[in-house]
């Protein structure tokens, strides 16, 4: 038996998915869901094999929600159009079904999905490459104990590294996030974020100004009256920028 | 400076090795003529150099005079009296100049004879320059012309595969068209219902952009096909009210301003929170507005759509093409509501 819970926001595109599951009776549906929030906490409740997860949700989005995940069961996407992201589901391997899809395609999916059960992946680093490709929204979502947190971009003051994770230093308040720094340096707006030292990410709209501290070491002001450690290439990329 | 394309492409070597031949041939030719051939060879020798390099000159600066003055009538006269002035000026500098090279009055007198020959080869020579450089920067206008126009028109067709994929509106179709794939199985009626909507919906979106102004109860007819559809596919959340004012419906609007502000209420009720979505439009008129509201539900942490956008500052841009006002669409979002309040004068056609 395989655990399944289909997440979709509209109830006919789930009961499609169940009428297509009824000729596969080793899937047994435990939940379904219409919003990422109820779907990711299914997803904890019940541990689930495979999903089935559409993209575009209300409050987050079929990625966001499996970012919130500390195990990732399969994913089958269930999208009607979304450019982007099925760009990054065939640079992915990910497997995706396009609104409205035939039982013949479903089926396939679930073959396939048989095929590589063995070795299916449970860490999210792909979740991890298609936000890194394809952003499909501009702002962070986190858990922090049982309270999820939507992060715009704008609020984000500052990233710092730590092991494993990183802090996320926003207006309202610290969260950490288990990603690597280098992650934010690649899917965050080049524009605005800038690495400055080897452990800190920094929103350029929050900065105040530089000054020079002990042994020739630069140090940034931000806005709140903060100081954060300036690297010397860092420093040249901040001069660059600031030009 | 040059600013003819036949100067500005034009390669210095060449065109001093074309001068120099030219200079060689008709020193050689007046060498061997029976009569010239009698003066002194270097005055012969200069005398070719000089008159072909003033000619040059006069070349250069009636080909770059073109570039700022065409003519695009009368070119045969203009040729013809250009040509004739030109040389004529020419030939009078010439003379000057050649009384430094002809010191004895015997020989100036004997070059003095060349003046009609002179005058008929010069006077060739510049018509058939400036004929020359006539079409040559004609042509160059052409080739300038049609490549402005070959883009002109690919940022049209850019527009209109832009504007089409708007009216598509991919998400809305492929969604409905999957939620008509599952009533086929558990509400065939409903199934039938919906196709009917949805080919009515679009119909109406591909024709409606051919009319300036259509009645509100038109706009509001085509709100509800929407309205109807979005219903089926969020039926468990989505609750309207559309509230028109009698007197109202009559009145004339402009298209593809009320139905983008309620596709916006819809997109951001639905997709910005979760629960119970229930839009409201609400429409009143006096003898000089026709006032539309339109009210849902709004989360500032905000929906995270992306590309699909807010499409407020088009239907403001919109709103000013066709009324030159800035003040006609009001938002503003208050405790958990995004209101959208406009104002649309009225027209009587």
């Amino acid at each position: 038996m395989y655990k399944t819970i289909i997440i979709d926001d509209e109830p006919l595109a789930c009961k499609m998915v169940e009428k297509y599951l009824q000729a596969h009776p080793e899937f047994e549906i435990v939940a379904v869901c219409h919003d990422g929030f109820t779907g990711a906490k299914a997803v904890q409740e019940h541990q689930p094999d495979i999903l089935f997860l559409d993209v575009q949700m209300p409050k987050i989005n079929g990625f966001e929600m499996l970012e919130l995940l500390d195990e990732l069961p399969a994913v089958i996407f269930t999208t009607a159009f979304d450019e982007y992201a099925m760009k990054a589901f065939e640079n992915n391997a990910a497997d995706y079904l396009l609104k409205p899809f035939s039982q013949e395609r479903f089926d396939h999916a679930i073959a396939k999905y048989k095929e590589r059960l063995p070795q299916v992946e449970t860490d999210s680093n792909w979740v991890e490459k298609v936000q890194e490709e394809y952003p499909l929204s501009d702002r962070v979502v986190l858990k922090n104990g049982p309270k999820i947190h939507i992060i715009p971009y704008d609020s984000i003051i500052l990233i710092e590294a730590d092991d494993d994770y990183v802090k996320i230093y926003t207006v309202e308040g610290k969260f950490a996030k288990k990603r690597t720094l280098s992650y934010f340096e690649k899917s965050l707006p080049s524009d605005r974020f800038l690495r400055i030292h080897r452990s800190f990410l920094l929103n350029l709209n929050h900065l105040s100004h530089l000054e020079q501290g002990e042994n020739q070491n630069y140090q940034a002001i931000l806005r709140n009256g903060e100081k954060v450690a300036v690297s010397r290439t860092g420093y040249q990329a901040l001069k660059e920028r600031l030009q | 400076m040059l600013n003819h394309p036949l100067l500005k492409n034009l390669n210095w070597i060449y065109f001093l090795g074309a001068l120099i031949l030219l200079i060689g041939s008709q020193f050689f030719l007046m060498q061997a003529h029976p009569l010239f051939g009698q003066l002194d060879i270097q005055q012969l020798a200069l005398d070719s150099a000089l008159s072909l390099v003033l000619l040059a000159i006069l070349l250069i600066y009636v080909v770059n005079l073109l570039g700022f003055y065409k003519p695009h009538r009368y070119i045969f006269l203009y040729v013809i009296s250009a040509a004739l002035i030109l040389t004529g000026i020419w030939e009078f500098a010439l003379d000057l100049l050649l009384d430094f090279i002809y010191t004895i009055p015997a020989d100036k007198a004997l070059a003095d004879q060349m003046f009609w020959y002179r005058f008929f080869f010069t006077s060739l020579i510049v018509a058939g320059t400036i004929t020359i450089s006539w079409l040559y920067y004609k042509n160059y206008e052409l080739q300038a012309e049609l490549e402005r126009h070959k883009e002109g028109q690919s940022a049209l067709a850019d527009a209109e595969l832009f504007k089409l994929r708007q009216q598509l509106q991919p998400h809305f179709l492929f969604n409905s068209l999957n939620s008509i794939n599952a009533l086929i199985g558990v509400d065939p009626p409903l199934a039938s219902k919906m196709v009917l909507q949805l080919s009515e919906f679009f119909r109406g979106s591909l024709k409606r952009e051919d009319k300036k102004f259509i009645s509100l109860q038109e706009e509001i007819d085509y709100l509800k096909l929407y309205l109807e559809i979005e219903q089926v596919r969020f039926g468990h959340r989505l609750q309207t009210q559309l509230i028109i004012k009698p007197g109202c419906e009559k009145l004339m609007v402009p298209p593809l301003v009320l139905q983008p502000l309620m596709e916006n209420a819809i997109k951001f009720g639905l997709y910005g929170t979760i629960g119970q979505v229930k839009i409201q439009l609400d429409a009143s008129c006096d003898e000089r507005m026709l006032y539309i509201r339109i009210e849902n539900p709004f989360d500032p942490e905000g929906s995270g759509i992306r590309g699909t956008g807010f499409g407020l500052s088009s239907i403001r841009r919109r709103l000013y093409l066709l009324f030159e006002r800035n003040d006609l669409l009001q938002t503003k979002v208050n405790e958990g509501l995004f209101v959208a309040e406009l104002k649309l004068p009225i027209y009587h056609v």
